[in-house]
Order: structure tokens, then C-alpha cells, then sequence
């Protein structure tokens, strides 16, 4: 297996090399996801390290580059609702219950995504997960009900309340604003 | 995708892990390839050496059980030939006694009738 672009020589790799490749290769798209799950770059950094040391322990277990990436993604995920539950304290606070920008925070383009990120931080460790793997990483429900063990259905279900969730949300700041 | 969908797409880009981020989980992988520190070539000998004791002396031990056991069932079985051999002697006595008497009663019924 080759995690390298194929433009490079695979035969002319050794499996550290490989590693290496792939961690360069891989390590905004599962520092992002760890990221956008944690909202601290100390811890997400943390999760992705691990997520690539058990990379490392089950090389020999990635087939190909696609299977890589799907490998990451899922790993990632699993490491994320890990660290979820690990964590008892009831920092967590349901999307109905998040604080809404103050009526001074103007919804402008960078804000907005600033605020939008809070919101998915603060949503409830599933959909949070989908709705990042949806709109991070771009994957189909088809692909996230695999990376999750999800149904196909449960995941388009998930996926569309926690979009109108966020966007009734969001409609009702502005109108705050006005 | 919707303006909004496209909003959300937009906050949630991918972003640069920190600096040096590769290189640490370079290192780390190195570290994690090492062969733990309390396992040492050195130590081999003397806990092969440990081991074979222990296994010699469990083996003495259970050979020195069995003997044991061995000697307590000899002897078991010698007292129960010896029980059984006075109480043969005592049924015997209990029988010649009884006959004894027998032939006594008899004798003296027919003496009276006489």
C-alpha cells in the first residue's frame, strides 16, 4: 500500500518514509476535525497525534490512499466521541441552549463564521461530528454512515435538522440585530 | 448547497495543524518503534534461570506430595488388613464358643430326661 501521490515511486519508499508522506499529506485534514470538535488547538493537536501514532501501529493494515483517508476520518471521529465521554463534565450545552452573539457582534462574513463555528462546537457530539465530516471534509451521508456505523437515513435525517437547527438559529440573530 | 450551507462549509475549512505538528508525531512514532525500556537483553539469562528453579522446585514438591500420599495409603491399608484379620479371629472365637454351649445344653436335656 502507498499512502505517497502517485507521482512518486512507491517501490522506492520504505514504510517510514510512507508514514512521514502520509502524516504531511493528512494532517490538516484530521488536525481540522479534532479541531472543529474541540475548539482547542493544544488538545486537537493532542487527539490528531494520536490518531496518527495508531496510524503508525496499524500501517500495514491501509490497503490503499482512499482506504487511508477513510481509515483517518473514522479514526478521528471515534477518537473524538472518546474524548467526549472521557470527559464527564457537563461542559457540553445542547444547540437550543448556546449562546447567541450579542446584539453588538455584527453577522458579517468573518463573524458569522466564527459564529457558526461555536454553534457546531456546541452541538451535541454526533451531530457535531456529522455536520463536520459533511461540511469539513464534503463526504456523503452514504460515506459518513460508513465512517460512523450510522444508518444511510439516520445520517440524512441528523444531517438536515441540524442545518435548519443552525439556520433558524442564526435567522433569529439577525433579526436581533435589525 | 444553499448560501447558508455554503456559509457553514466556509466556517468549518480545514486549518493548519501548529508548527512542527509532522515532526512531533515523527518523533513519537520513532519513540513508540523502540523496544520498551524494561524489557533488556542482560535480564534473559538470570530470569531463565529464575524460572527453571521455580518450575524444579514445584516439580519437587508435587513428587514429594505424591510420595506422601503414596505412604499414607500403605499404611491405610495395612490397618485395615490388621482390623480385619482380629475381627476374623474374633468371629472364630465368638463361633467355637457358641458351639460349645450348644452341645453343653444338650447334653444336659438329655441327661434329665434320663
Amino acid at each position: 500500500m502507498s499512502a505517497i501521490p502517485s507521482n512518486v515511486g512507491i517501490a522506492d519508499k520504505t514504510i517510514e518514509q510512507e508514514f512521514a508522506e502520509a502524516v504531511r499529506l493528512h494532517q490538516s485534514m484530521v488536525f481540522s476535525i479534532a479541531f472543529h470538535y474541540v475548539r482547542d488547538r493544544a488538545l486537537a493537536e493532542e487527539l490528531a497525534q494520536e490518531v496518527f501514532l495508531q496510524l503508525h501501529r496499524n500501517w500495514c493494515s491501509i490497503k490503499s490512499p482512499e482506504h487511508l483517508v477513510f481509515w483517518l476520518r473514522k479514526v478521528t471521529s471515534h477518537r473524538c466521541i472518546d474524548w467526549s465521554r472521557s470527559r464527564k463534565a457537563a461542559s457540553e450545552i445542547s444547540l437550543d441552549d448556546a449562546a447567541e452573539p450579542t446584539a453588538l457582534e455584527s453577522i458579517q462574513d468573518p463573524l458569522l463564521s466564527a459564529w457558526l463555528e461555536r454553534m457546531v462546537a456546541s452541538l451535541p457530539e454526533k451531530q457535531r461530528l456529522l455536520i463536520i465530516l459533511r461540511f469539513q471534509e464534503g463526504m456523503e451521508p452514504e460515506e459518513i454512515a460508513k465512517a460512523l456505523g450510522m444508518n444511510v437515513s439516520t445520517v440524512k435525517s441528523q444531517v438536515q435538522r441540524t442545518i435548519e437547527l443552525l439556520r433558524s438559529k442564526a435567522a433569529r440573530t439577525m433579526e436581533r440585530k435589525e | 448547497m444553499d448560501a447558508f450551507e455554503k456559509q457553514l462549509a466556509k466556517a468549518l475549512s480545514r486549518k493548519d495543524p501548529p508548527a512542527g505538528f509532522a515532526a512531533r508525531v515523527l518523533a513519537r512514532a520513532e519513540q513508540q518503534k523502540q523496544p520498551s525500556r524494561w524489557f533488556s537483553w542482560r535480564w534473559l539469562a538470570p530470569v531463565t534461570a529464575a524460572l527453571v528453579l521455580m518450575g524444579g522446585v514445584g516439580i519437587y514438591r508435587e513428587q514429594e506430595r505424591r510420595a506422601r500420599g503414596e505412604e499414607v495409603k500403605e499404611q491405610l491399608l495395612l490397618a485395615v488388613q490388621l482390623a480385619s484379620s482380629k475381627l476374623y479371629q474374633a468371629q472364630q472365637k465368638v463361633e467355637s464358643i457358641g458351639s460349645r454351649r450348644e452341645t453343653n445344653v444338650g447334653s444336659n436335656i438329655g441327661s434329665t430326661r434320663n
